[in-house]
């Protein structure tokens, strides 16, 4: 048995039993670990808000080796991300955002980059609310801190060059872009420009906090919404809850 | 045991409830094979009664007996003002409290952005039909302080003050990421006093 102290956002929480809670955590050391808080529903002293999606906590946790949930011993809350909880459309953002780590990110694999991703992201939400350019970068920098950043330099199959947006098409099956010789040999394909592909290869770089900065123009909105969620879609093999919730509460004012 | 084929039934079954693990099945299942056949009868019918007695109150969505269920059709409860619950057991931990004396409307469920759950996969509907019908002065919101339950909130609050309804909302007292079920009287009754306007 081996006790462990990680920083940890909580990604998801369920009720087990009569007074337990299955949780889903994005840990600074771990990546994404599953485990089990024995009384939580019970314990408000010791659990509570601690143990709601988005709270950023400090996760004490002990492991035995024949268990695949580990056991949740404390959980102290560092930031409970108050704004988010205070606005519906924050919620749904946020829960979109959580959502996408805990169906991407694989079990026990470490990226400490992603976890710093998404609680500068869950910040940035909780401080300016979101919209669709600032979700892009979340995306496409999540595909990219998960070792799945889509190949935008030349054709991902052939490697020919390209230089005229009537050339390429993006293929989320082969992870980037491809011309149009080898798009003919794919099932699924979508249109890209030349300009999308310049906006996402910036919206790489650039400071996350200084993302406000970074405006996309019309073709590259729409284009790239339908590219990195195709994309994301084709990992997962299903669509998001979270986006069907969005679509649910979207003509609310 | 492999022979005994109901009991391994009953156990089976047995586990199926929520919090009851495979030993505690066994355990329950070996107490009632040693019942006198009346209380087994007893129990069993118990059972088959809750599934074929007990019904959905048409105006709040309760669970009840007969419809309209009893708190909607007492006349010495105010109608002016309607308590927003998610389940009957919040409605119950609410009536134990004795503090409040309006109606209710239980929406069965809450909304949920993680599991997709969205307005129309609970009583929303029926609770705005019910707005527009009577004269209701106030909206009481008393989902879950916890994440879904805090979205339905916020949803209730835009649509019901659209309808130009007072909106308020039970707040301290019961702590964020728990369960109305498992509060207890007092948190529950302070929290009812100390609503507010939002
Ligand atoms: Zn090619
Ligand atoms: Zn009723």
């Amino acid at each position: 048995m081996s006790q462990h102290v990680t920083d940890a956002v909580v990604l998801n929480s369920i009720d087990f039993g009569e007074s337990d809670k299955i949780l889903t955590f994005y840990t600074l050391a771990f990546g994404k670990i599953k485990g089990i808080a024995k009384g939580a529903k019970r314990s408000k002293k010791r659990f509570g808000i601690n143990l709601e999606p988005f709270s950023l906590v400090r996760l004490h946790f002990f492991e035995k080796k024949e268990d695949s949930l580990v056991r949740v011993s404390a959980c102290d809350l560092i930031n409970a991300f108050q704004g988010i909880r205070d606005d519906l459309f924050k919620i749904a953002h946020g829960s979109y955002m959580i959502e996408v780590v805990e169906k991407m990110a694989p079990e026990r694999e470490r990226h400490p980059e992603l976890f710093r991703l998404l609680t500068d992201f869950l910040g940035i939400l909780e401080e300016r609310g979101m919209n669709e350019d600032l979700l892009r970068v979340f995306e496409i920098r999540l595909l990219d801190d998960l070792g799945f950043r889509p190949h935008l330099s030349d054709c991902v199959t052939c490697h020919r060059p390209f230089a005229r947006s009537i050339d390429i098409r993006f293929s989320p099956e082969k992870g980037g872009v491809v011309c149009r010789g080898c798009a003919r040999a794919l099932l699924q394909t979508m249109p890209v420009s030349m300009g999308t592909i310049k906006t996402l290869e910036m919206a790489l770089k650039i400071d996350p906090l200084k993302v406000p900065r970074l405006v996309f123009n019309r073709d590259a909105r729409d284009e790239s919404k339908n590219i990195l969620r195709g994309f994301i879609r084709f990992h997962i093999g299903k669509e998001l809850k979270s986006l069907e919730f969005i679509e649910k509460i979207k003509d609310i004012k | 045991m492999n022979s005994l084929k109901c009991v391994a039934t009953l156990v089976k079954e047995l586990s199926r409830l929520p919090g009851i693990g495979e030993k505690t099945a066994q355990r329950l299942a070996f107490h009632i094979l040693k019942l006198p056949k009346v209380e087994a009868e007893s129990l069993a019918r118990s059972i088959v009664d809750v599934k074929e007695k007990v019904k959905i109150c048409s105006r709040c969505f309760n669970i009840t007996e007969e419809d309209p269920c009893q708190i909607c059709r007492d006349s010495n409860r105010n109608e002016k003002q309607i308590c927003v619950v998610e389940e009957p057991h919040d409605l119950l931990a609410i009536e134990k409290t004795g503090i409040f004396k309006g109606k209710y409307h239980v929406l069965q469920g809450s909304l949920s952005p993680l599991d997709g759950r969205g307005p129309d996969d609970i009583r929303v509907r029926e609770l705005l039909d019910r707005l527009k019908g009577n004269n209701v002065d106030e909206v009481i919101i008393a989902t879950n302080p916890n994440n879904d339950g805090e979205a339905t909130a916020h949803y209730l609050t835009k649509v019901t003050k659209s309808l130009g309804v007072k909106v308020t909302k039970i707040a301290q007292g019961i702590p964020m990421g728990g369960d109305l079920e498992y509060a207890d009287h007092v948190t529950i009754g302070k929290a009812i006093e100390g609503r507010r306007e939002i």
